[in-house]
């Protein structure tokens, strides 16, 4: 267990520093100094009480996607579409905060958890979407998942930019603020840190515990290792990828519902800056771990914020990040001990 | 009339880029290798063969060409990343074509700002304009709709049967095949599955470099972020739709090209409809076509699935 956790920690290492050495050198070639969009980029992040803050607030939505790859990547599921469920996830607590929320009594305890359910059953359903088409209709779930990205991205837009939940006065391509009774508290007054990432955290412990110590999280893993196998030797794949589906689109439906509620108080149309396509980086640079997505989560954090703090002092586009998560991802990959990738099917 | 020559026009328009990368994905996929970083590729084809126009400007006419040429150079190179990775270390194709397309997407928007700053590329970088083939633009109806397009569009359409004969009646396009369903078997013969599927990244590369190129090249001279918009993806589902057959998918980029068309009528109408279902529409599509034309079997078998010459 310690020479796993310290080969883990040693190759991580050593894929960041590539990876922030080939970034660089792309920075180079692009005409900026990478040496101080670096300095820059840590400094944001981590140089002061308010960007540690951030950056701790930035990993909250990876670490909800980031989970919903990892198990449904353990599984054998190719699912790229965390995107699309964590968007519908805010969507339904958007349409519960700003509707049904002021039918209810004003008690938080009551709306928040009942609005954290509603976003669950959305990310999970429009999550089994692909899960059905595959077991019924054979189609490809990486095909199925990007297209049903791309149909909640314009879903969101027609709700909110003209539609049913745009906000009352119809000024922007936004909805209303959610009912105050139905925002995340948070933990310091000072800081925008809420109990969201405790949800989060609780979240990572517990699939862990279900990925290896359950009955269900033996079949998932079964599963991904190898379906004939496992349906040898009697576990049921339809069932499971149903289940895992359902799963893996209910927590990223819940982290765009923790987003909204913590953060956002209204939906616009550019909601979330792909955190579903980042997720399949967090999840695989800690090796579909969920205790280890805590730590790759506050990795993409840091850089997010990082990458913010070198748009605003060196006018590098933020978008930086997304290359330098390409550029983890490749080496991630390339580091053969990922030894799940060559085990598919 | 008027208005059926220009959707049948605006199609034909529409269609061009989709089939570009779709037949280069055609041979992808049908060497056994699913290419998702397509969508990564037009992009970057987008992004460069535009700034290579702009950047030579000064030779008139031959700036748009050069572009086009960087276009699919730029595809070509950032397939060859994909090669590295999905041959070369056998890693996962949709991890990495994941990977690719956030690559691009990161990169051109780098540039993107680099360059263009806040203002946006510049109206006066030249394109491929609409030429009017003589005496065929001449025929009544068939003139407006087929005959009279820029010359990317006539290049493409004429690809598909040369994409057609090649992948069906010569030797080379049946090895491809043959890669695509039995790697071993093809590799006992004598041919190298390593170099076959290579080489057809690398031509999926450079078509879909040059379908990007068609998107910021053509017509209007524009590059702004992401204005792939998922047209890689498209392709990837046109590919399946078609049933990896180069014909097929033809008719079926045609299909959506139809799609992207008639959102762009339907918002000129000022139809009170929302204009995003419009651009959910070939998304639906896709889906409902994915679902419902394609059984399971019709996919080569050894799709996706990393070849270990050494096994």
């Amino acid at each position: 267990m310690q020479s796993t956790f310290n080969r883990l920690v040693i190759t991580s290492a050593l894929i960041l520093s590539a990876a922030f050495l080939t970034n660089g050198f792309i920075l180079v070639l692009c005409g900026y100094n990478p040496l101080q969009a670096y300095a820059t980029g840590i400094t944001g992040a981590f140089g002061s009480a308010h960007g540690l803050g951030e950056t701790l607030v930035k990993s909250i939505p990876f670490l909800m996607t980031g989970l919903s790859v990892a198990i449904a990547f353990r599984c054998g599921i190719w699912n790229i579409g965390a995107e699309g469920q964590f968007l519908i996830g805010a969507l339904a607590a958007t349409w519960f905060g700003t509707k049904v929320a002021y039918l209810l009594p004003n008690i938080s305890w009551v709306a928040i958890p009942l609005c954290m359910t509603i976003a669950i059953l959305g990310g999970g359903i429009w999550g089994a979407i692909p899960g059905i088409l595959k077991i019924t209709r054979g189609v490809n779930e990486v095909i199925s998942t990007i297209m049903l990205n791309y149909v909640a991205l314009y879903f969101v837009s027609a709700m909110v930019d003209g539609g049913p939940l745009q906000e009352i006065s119809r000024t922007g391509p936004q909805s209303d603020p959610i009912a105050k009774w139905v925002f995340l508290p948070r933990i310091f007054p000072s800081s925008r840190i809420h109990i969201g990432i405790l949800i989060a955290i609780l979240l990572a412990i517990i699939l862990t515990f279900v990925l290896f110590r359950t009955s269900f999280g033996y079949q998932i893993r079964a599963v991904g290792e190898g379906a004939s196998a496992a349906e040898a030797s009697g576990i049921s794949i339809t069932l499971n990828t149903l289940r895992v589906f359902f799963l893996s689109g209910a927590l990223a439906g819940l982290g765009g519902a923790i987003e909204l509620m913590a953060l956002a108080p209204q939906l616009t149309t550019t909601f979330s800056p792909g955190y579903g396509y980042t997720a399949i980086a967090v999840a695989l640079l800690a090796k579909l771990n969920p205790l280890v997505t805590i730590a790759s989560s506050l990795l993409f954090g840091a850089l997010t914020m990082g990458s913010y703090a070198m748009q605003l002092n060196i006018g590098i586009s933020n978008k930086v990040t997304w290359m330098m998560q390409a550029i983890i991802l490749l080496f991630v990959i390339g580091s053969s001990s990922f030894h799940l990738i060559t085990k598919r099917e | 009339m008027e208005l059926l020559e220009e959707i049948i026009a605006s199609t034909l328009r529409g269609a061009t880029p989709l089939l570009l990368a779709a037949l280069g994905e055609v041979i992808s996929q049908r060497a056994g290798v699913i290419n998702i970083g397509i969508e990564g590729m037009m992009l970057m084809g987008a992004f460069f063969g535009l700034v290579t126009s702009f950047y030579t400007a000064e030779l008139m006419i031959f700036a748009p060409w050069i572009g086009l040429f960087v276009a699919g150079l730029s595809g070509l190179i950032t397939a060859g990343l994909f090669v590295v990775f999905a041959i070369k270390l056998r890693g996962d194709q949709v991890v990495i074509g994941t990977a690719i397309t956030l690559l691009a997407l990161g990169l051109t928007e780098v540039l993107y700002q680099r360059i263009f700053g806040g203002t946006g590329t510049p109206h006066n970088i030249p394109y491929f304009e609409k030429i009017e083939l003589p005496l065929l633009s001449q025929i009544p109806f068939l003139g407006n709709t087929l005959f009279s397009h820029n010359i990317i569009v006539f290049l493409t359409f004429l690809l598909v049967p040369c994409i057609y004969f090649y992948l069906y009646h010569t030797q080379q396009g049946l090895r491809v095949r043959a890669c695509g369903e039995h790697p071993k078997a093809i590799s006992t013969v004598g041919s190298n599955v390593s170099l076959i599927r290579t080489m057809c990244i690398l031509f999926a590369g450079t078509m879909a470099g040059f379908g990007g190129g068609y998107l910021s090249l053509a017509d209007v001279p524009i590059f702004t972020p992401n204005m792939t918009a998922g047209r890689g993806f498209i392709a990837l589902a046109i590919v399946i739709f078609g049933k990896w057959h180069p014909v097929k998918a033809c008719a079926a980029a045609l299909l959506f090209g139809l799609g992207f068309a008639l959102d762009a009528r339907f918002q000129a109408f000022g139809w009170n409809v929302q204009y995003q279902w419009f651009l959910m529409l070939p998304f639906i599509l896709c889906l409902v076509v994915m679902s419902g034309f394609v059984g399971r079997s019709e996919a080569p078998l050894a799709l996706g699935k990393p070849y270990d010459p050494s096994e």
